[in-house]
């Protein structure tokens, strides 16, 4: 027997699981958009907890996540977000906590039931995936059908492969304070100037709604339609995660980590990307506000959102 | 050369070249765009060069030295133009690929035929790349009527499909949802994921395209 690897089998795939890390780079000029784990706090949380590199490839699930077979090597992973799973350890069953590591041998199980009030997680690995990857990212990018995975989602029967741990960690961090406040801050968009004063106002005074229709390409809101003053088509430009922007029908789209490369509809605003890590773990039906904030507030809370980080990775607990 | 430029978030400048979609505004973009990508400096993410902007996203800790670099080129005149590569992508415009050749007759006030010969005329300048790996936006052919996008999009543009909204065209490099008004295909294979070189036509290059009949097509 091979035990050098771990292999996982995928027993159920769940809604939509992909392999993500940081995405990519320097490719967004030939159609290539940037990818990567969709909520950056998560997926970083979770290399941490194992001490891997930030940019280690994990399993990104979206409410419904995959249930997994060990049925060779061992490993030990940790499931970050709001999460409820179960385990199988040594035929018993266990009810998982997250933000913490477990050691899974032969004919363990990892189930991950649903995500609570909340869209995405993760389940990081010690030493990664072997997988695919395209110019340094182990993404998968379904669009472009690049990446991680060969560029699929999980499906059902395949293997996941890695290294396989021997080490037991006990790893764990004692607690993580989720926002919840109602306000997503924002910056001015590119082209605020196609829309009235009052259009603009009632876009950052009247609340706005999650509706169904979130993926990793976009987040559809509902609630308030706001619509821009002159055409509702631009010249095509280049775009970004974050990047609210207004289609004909007034409600907006705001850009997850899949969208397309260039668009052509007017963006109001940009999302700071401290606060879309907040945006997109709302589910459907909730009520949010828009804030608007200047451009060096911003800068000042993605530097404090790294400080976070770092002094997390200063919190872990080894036993 | 560029107007001026705005940062639209902690990580993103976008710089504006004016407001029209014309070759020479264009070049101006591009130039540009080949002079970043030349420096290939690795807190610069990503550069993406379209019709009349430029994006550059980038590691904000070094925000510093990217307006500098911003204002370096603000003023200056960069040629990277004098070797521009020309294409020659054959096409065939048989009916059974000219999903759309009703809608172009009807909008552009032509024959299909007077409409072929006038897109086999056009010598096509790349404005960018984008949307989908590898997907051309082509220009501009000598037309005044407006042909407006499909007023629902395809579900499904077959691959190699070659659209056209207004005076541009594009290659669909595979298949995939589009409402451009689809006039005939090519075999050409725009996006190689095992080469270097993944995009076959760069910004700034040139395009002509070739009839070939079908039976020439089907047997390619």
């Amino acid at each position: 027997m091979n035990n050098q690897h771990y292999n996982l089998r995928v027993l159920r795939e769940g809604l939509i699981s992909t392999i993500q890390d940081n995405g990519f780079t320097k490719l967004q000029h030939i159609g290539i958009t940037t990818g990567g784990a969709i909520d950056d706090f998560s997926y970083k949380l979770g290399n941490i907890i194992l001490s891997n590199k930030l940019n280690t490839p994990s399993i990104e699930f979206a409410k419904l996540g995959p249930k997994l077979l060990v049925e060779q090597g061992s490993l030990n992973i940790a499931i970050t977000g709001r999460v409820n799973f179960l385990l199988k350890l040594n035929g018993d069953y266990i009810k998982g906590t997250t933000n913490r590591s477990y050691f899974l041998n032969k004919d363990d199980e990892i189930d991950v039931q649903s995500t609570e009030n909340s869209n995405y997680g993760y389940i990081a690995i010690k030493n990664g995936i072997l997988t695919s990857s395209f110019e340094g990212s182990y993404s998968t990018l379904i669009p472009s059908q690049i990446g991680g995975n060969n560029g699929k989602k999980i499906s059902i029967n395949q293997l996941i492969k890695g290294i396989s741990s021997f080490n037991y960690l006990n790893n764990k961090i004692s607690k993580i304070n989720y926002e919840t406040d109602k306000f997503v801050r924002v910056t001015k968009g590119p082209q605020m100037h196609f829309f009235k004063i009052k259009d603009i106002k009632k876009f950052f005074n009247e609340e706005f709604e999650i509706s169904t229709n979130i993926n990793r390409i976009g987040i559809r809101l509902s609630n308030n339609i706001v619509k821009p003053l002159k055409s509702h088509n631009i010249d095509s430009e280049g775009i970004i995660k974050g990047s609210v922007q207004i289609p004909g029908d007034g409600n907006p789209i705001i850009l997850a980590s899949d969208h397309p490369t260039i668009g052509g509809y007017p963006k109001i605003a940009t999302v700071i990307m401290t606060d879309f890590v907040k945006l997109i773990q709302m589910p459907p039906r909730t009520k949010f506000f828009f804030k608007e904030i200047t451009i060096q507030e911003a800068e000042r809370l993605l530097v404090d959102y790294q400080e976070t980080l770092n002094n997390i990775r200063k919190l872990l607990i080894k036993a | 050369m560029f107007k001026s430029f705005s940062q639209i978030s902690e990580q993103a400048y976008l710089i504006d070249y004016g407001n029209t979609i014309d070759i020479e505004t264009n070049n101006r973009v591009i130039n540009h765009f080949k002079y970043l990508q030349n420096l290939n400096y690795k807190y610069i993410l990503n550069v993406v060069p379209s019709f009349n902007k430029l994006l550059i996203q980038f590691n904000p800790t070094y925000k510093k030295n990217i307006l500098k670099l911003l204002r370096e080129i603000k003023s200056t005149k960069y040629n990277f133009l004098n070797t521009v590569k020309k294409h020659n992508i054959e096409i065939c415009y048989d009916e059974e690929y000219a999903l759309d050749f009703k809608e172009i007759e009807k909008n552009s006030k032509l024959n299909f035929d007077s409409f072929i010969k006038l897109h086999l005329q056009t010598e096509f300048h790349v404005f960018m790349i984008g949307f989908l790996p590898g997907l051309p936006f082509l220009g501009k052919m000598k037309i005044n009527s407006s042909i407006p996008r499909r007023l629902s999009p395809r579900l499904q543009v077959p691959s190699g499909s070659v659209g056209i909204v207004n005076n541009l065209c594009v290659i669909y490099p595979n298949d995939s949802p589009g409402g451009w008004n689809i006039i005939g295909k090519t075999k050409k294979k725009l996006f190689n994921f095992n080469k270097k070189n993944y995009s076959s036509i760069s910004p700034g290059d040139q395009v002509q395209f070739m009839k070939i009949s079908k039976n020439n097509f089907l047997t390619k």
